[in-house]
């Protein structure tokens, strides 16, 4: 799994909204909010579909800004190809 | 990964966000550099988790310049991550600089050098064969040899602002002191020129004299043509973090279309051109109404006017016309005839003439004329490319500085750049047509000898350039009909970024392009790729090392962390190969031209050192410039001709790595170096960000808000009066839309890298013409449809949206422009501004059709 966290900062009084919305997204988890920030976990198969999540939440309406904490690949198939090459 | 492992690191990914958000408006409000570390949990040392080292770099997307920590592991990166400790960022990162790690895995990378035979197939997918280095290096460098032996006029390198720092340097010294040309200039010109243009004009000195800090401490925001929401994603974020731990803090947003930043914010949509109305409109209060900042203007300022009626470059022969050659020129004015010159623009008339609201101009221009409040006006491509973009950047300055709101905490008149470094490289190293590194030009006795000095040259070695070389626009246009032999052109894709491409890409006649030589050196296969003759691949980003300036002056290293693949090669490394062969037997005086200019770093057929030696070699001596002390005859003539470079002091190499980038100018106090974020502000102790050493050693203290411009002639800045003149085109009944083109959040620099991200190309993956619901259903089209975009210069088809992501409105559209399936500059006009030639990419009347 590529396991990423990531900090929403949505538009003053739109907290709630963004919130709903981000419940609504198959593979991310809502963990806590702080003022306008929302903190979110994002699990997918691969580093491509978690950053096709993260990018997705950008469009949000109401979203100001996704911001990436920490992101976890070392599972990525693609990344998992390029180890395997390099330790051949 | 196993699911105990799995759990450990998700919860550690949580905790880290989790601490990141409680701590995200502590540190972007207050932005101490201590406070940086919380932003993202400390994030680097957690990427030791699974990384054998982590190397710190610098995203090379955007002008933010965001730095990164880039984890590997076998020779391979698998985490990016935010710095904490780089201050532009704090730690954050956009989409973009999320899928960095991706960037150099797509599988279709160049790593091999490839020839093309026969020039019929140029402008197809094919035609290349795979050639070895030294017969690509050879063929490069005999044609390049050839033209320039021949008539040097006809050749010409195409630079950027994503070539890193030193690399920048070392192509400046072969184009500019090995081959004695002028014939360079960077892709900067297509974005920044204006800027750079007014800051020389302005301040006698490029680049901000605020930092990105200031955004903390912001009452009011006013963005004048800039979505940065899209392109400044990280500084966007700020801005909004800023507004959210105030709600007092205001946001104006000024644009010709309704965007993702308008969100949040009052929107005043202008009509395209009359920004400056508006400005003149803010400034006219100001002087109308005796309230400007009195101290300010008395102790800081004075007034010009300057040349009117200048026309639009429709005509090749347009620079060489009377007018234009003029276009600079300026006269001394006074506070009383540069109110009598704005007294036409008041509220009602410039309401009349933009269609924003008189209430709303008011509104905006009553913020200027409050003392108490700090405003930060920040600005990109929708001033820049303009064809009065020069012009609309002094008016900006016009009213910042009357209104006394400039290089302070908190206020200021902020340029953004698009590119990682146009601001450390194109800008700074000296690869416009018309300058020299520093801040120097071409045409300055004093600057030229300077130059030599460094360089080591004899006096009077580089008066052969002292006439300017020729912008980018000339370039192409000349080269469309058939005045060039050779063009080479690196980290840019001209053949999807430039205007008219009808022209420029010689559709119909197929002349120009087609027969000229190209070089192209590159990562991926490009449309430029498509019309070179030889094609280089190069090492990108942390394949080797490099450094970028972004937009608050900050400069920072990025190390090598992994190898490039294939027989892929270090740009410099490529530059110079060709150099040597190039400069074989020349000479200057009696030594090697070659020898002489690189034998510092070059031996044989190779560097001398490694990469990290290699690079600090090179800024060593680019160093020089900005600390003329390094060597005697250089300090001697910054004396004897007041140059005062020291005015963008640079700090040895180390430090750059060691402090994760420092703010121009640094400073050595008590042997340590320091940056500047407030340039000319003495209001505090160089240790707490202001420009202490500056001011002392070159401007007066004890003036009006403990600011000296010690750079600008006199001391004085000019508020120079710029009027409204139209757009170079209007709409008419054959053309009746505005075309607006833009960057959009996923897709940058032409898409030749952002298109190969998965992710970011999913999100995005064809450029879409906005379109109002109203002239949608009047042309009857739906959202979907293919539409036909003409315009006097070309025609392109794309798919038409009424989506709101980006909001025109009535009688506009607008599309991005990365796309090679929908060439949108096909049709876009090639008028540029008279005074920096930057292409105007917003104003192209068109016509729509369905396909
Ligand atoms: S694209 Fe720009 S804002 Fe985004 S991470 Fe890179 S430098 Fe920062």
């Amino acid at each position: 799994m590529v396991i990423s966290s990531l900090i929403v900062e949505s538009h003053a009084g739109r907290t709630a909204e963004v919130r709903s919305a981000l419940a609504g997204i198959g593979g991310v988890e809502v963990h806590s909010v702080h003022g306008n920030s929302i903190v979110v976990s994002i699990e997918a198969a691969s580093l491509s579909i978690s950053q096709s999540i993260s990018a997705a939440l950008v469009q949000i309406p109401g979203v100001a800004a996704v911001q990436l904490v920490y992101a976890n690949f070392e599972d990525d198939p693609q990344i998992q190809a390029k180890l395997k090459g390099a330790a051949s | 990964m196993e699911l105990t492992r799995r759990n450990f690191v998700k919860s550690t990914a949580v905790a880290m966000a989790t601490a990141a958000a409680a701590g995200t408006a502590v540190s972007f409000a207050g932005c101490s550099p201590s406070s940086g570390g919380t932003n993202t949990g400390g994030g680097g040392g957690d990427s030791s988790m699974v990384a054998d080292q982590t190397y710190t770099a610098v995203c090379r997307y955007c002008g933010v310049g965001c730095g990164v920590l880039v984890g590997v592991k076998d020779g391979v990166i698998i985490s990016v991550e935010g710095d904490p400790e780089n201050q532009s960022n704090l730690g954050a990162l956009c989409i973009k600089g999320q899928s960095l790690a991706q960037l150099l895995y797509a599988d279709d990378r160049l790593t091999v050098p490839l020839i093309r035979d026969d020039k019929s197939t140029k402008g197809t997918d094919g035609g290349l064969r795979e050639a070895t280095w030294e017969e690509a290096l050879d063929l490069v460098a005999e044609k390049l040899k050839a033209t320039w032996q021949t008539d040097k006029t006809r050749m010409a390198f195409w630079a950027s602002g994503q070539l890193p720092i030193t690399d920048g340097y070392v192509l400046a010294k072969f184009w500019k002191a090995g081959l004695l040309s002028n014939n360079i200039d960077p892709n900067a010109r297509l974005c920044m020129a204006s800027a750079v243009v007014a800051f020389m004009n302005v301040f006698s000195t490029d680049e901000p004299a605020n930092c990105y800090a200031d955004i903390d401490e912001a009452d009011v925001f006013i963005t004048w043509g800039a979505n940065m929401y899209e392109a400044h994603p990280v500084l966007y974020q700020r801005l909004v973090g800023r507004k959210n731990t105030d709600t007092n803090v205001k946001h104006y947003d000024l644009g010709t279309i309704k965007t993702r930043t308008s969100e949040g914010a009052k929107t005043l949509i202008f009509n395209p051109g009359t920004d400056i109305a508006i400005a003149n409109c803010i400034c006219n209060y100001l002087v109308a109404n005796q309230l400007y900042d009195e101290a300010f203007v008395s102790d800081h300022l004075k007034f010009q006017t300057g040349m009117t009626d200048l026309g639009n470059a429709f005509e090749d022969g347009y620079d060489g016309t009377d007018v234009i050659k003029n276009s600079g020129t300026t006269a001394e004015s006074s506070l009383e005839e540069f109110a009598s010159l704005v007294a036409p623009y008041t509220f009602e008339y410039t309401a009349e003439l933009s269609g924003v609201a008189a209430a709303d101009l008011e509104e905006l221009a009553k913020l200027f004329a409050d003392k108490s409040l700090k405003i930060m006006s920040f600005w990109t491509m929708g001033v820049n490319q303009h064809n009065r973009g020069t012009w609309m950047n002094h008016c900006i300055y016009n009213a910042h500085l009357l209104a006394g709101k400039y290089a302070q905490p908190g206020c200021g008149a902020f340029s953004l750049t698009g590119q990682p470094t146009a601001c450390g490289t194109a800008r700074e190293v000296g690869t416009f047509s018309h300058r020299l590194p520093a801040d120097l030009v071409v045409a300055n006795e004093a600057h030229r000898r300077y130059t030599e000095a460094v360089w080591d040259l004899p006096e009077g070695y580089l008066d052969e350039i002292q006439a300017n070389g020729p912008h980018t626009v000339k370039i192409f246009r000349d080269m469309s009909s058939g005045k060039y032999d050779f063009f080479w052109s690196t980290c840019n894709n001209w053949a999807v970024s430039m205007p008219n491409l009808t022209r420029f890409l010689g559709k119909g006649d197929k002349k120009g392009i087609i027969d000229t030589f190209v070089v192209v050196n590159e990562v991926y296969p490009t449309l430029s790729c498509q019309y070179a003759d030889v094609v280089l691949p190069a090492a990108m980003w942390v394949e080797r090392e490099g450094q970028f300036g972004n937009a608050e002056r900050r400069t920072s290293v990025f190390e090598k962390a992994v190898d490039p693949p294939g027989e892929a090669k270090w740009d410099m490394w490529i530059i110079l190969q060709v150099a040597r062969r190039v400069l074989d037997g020349a000479k200057i005086g009696e030594e090697d031209a070659f020898s002489k200019l690189f034998g510092f770093i070059w031996e044989g057929d190779d560097f001398k050192a490694d990469a990290r030696e290699t690079c600090k070699a090179v800024w060593e001596e680019y160093r020089i410039f900005s600390n003329p002390s390094m060597k005697a005859s250089v300090e001697a003539l910054n004396t004897e001709s007041k140059l005062k470079m020291e005015a963008k002091q640079l700090a040895p190499y180390d430090e750059y790595l060691t402090n994760h980038g420092l703010l121009w100018p640094v400073r050595e106090v008590d042997g340590k170096w320091l940056g500047t974020s407030w340039r000319f502000n003495a209001g505090g102790p160089q240790e707490a960000g202001y420009d202490a050493v500056g001011v002392e050693t070159y401007g007066e203290a004890g003036k009006a808000g403990d600011l000296s411009f010690y750079k600008t002639a006199g001391m004085k800045p000019a508020v120079c009066f710029r009027p409204y003149e139209p757009p170079a085109l209007s709409p008419d009944d054959e053309y009746p839309f505005w075309f607006v083109t833009g960057r959009l959040l996923e897709q940058w620099h032409t898409g030749s890298n952002t298109t190969r991200i998965p992710d970011l190309n999913n999100t995005l993956p064809e450029a879409l013409l906005y379109i109002n619901d109203a002239d949608a259903s009047a042309l009857g089209i739906a959202s979907g449809d293919n539409v036909r975009v003409t315009s006097q210069y070309g025609t392109f088809e794309i798919k038409a949206t009424t989506d709101k992501r980006v909001e025109p409105p009535a009688g506009r559209v607008f599309a991005p422009f990365f796309s090679t399936d929908n060439l949108i500059n096909l049709a876009v006009e090639d008028i540029y501004c008279p005074l920096s030639k930057e292409p105007d990419y917003k104003k192209t009347p068109v016509k729509i059709e369905k396909a």
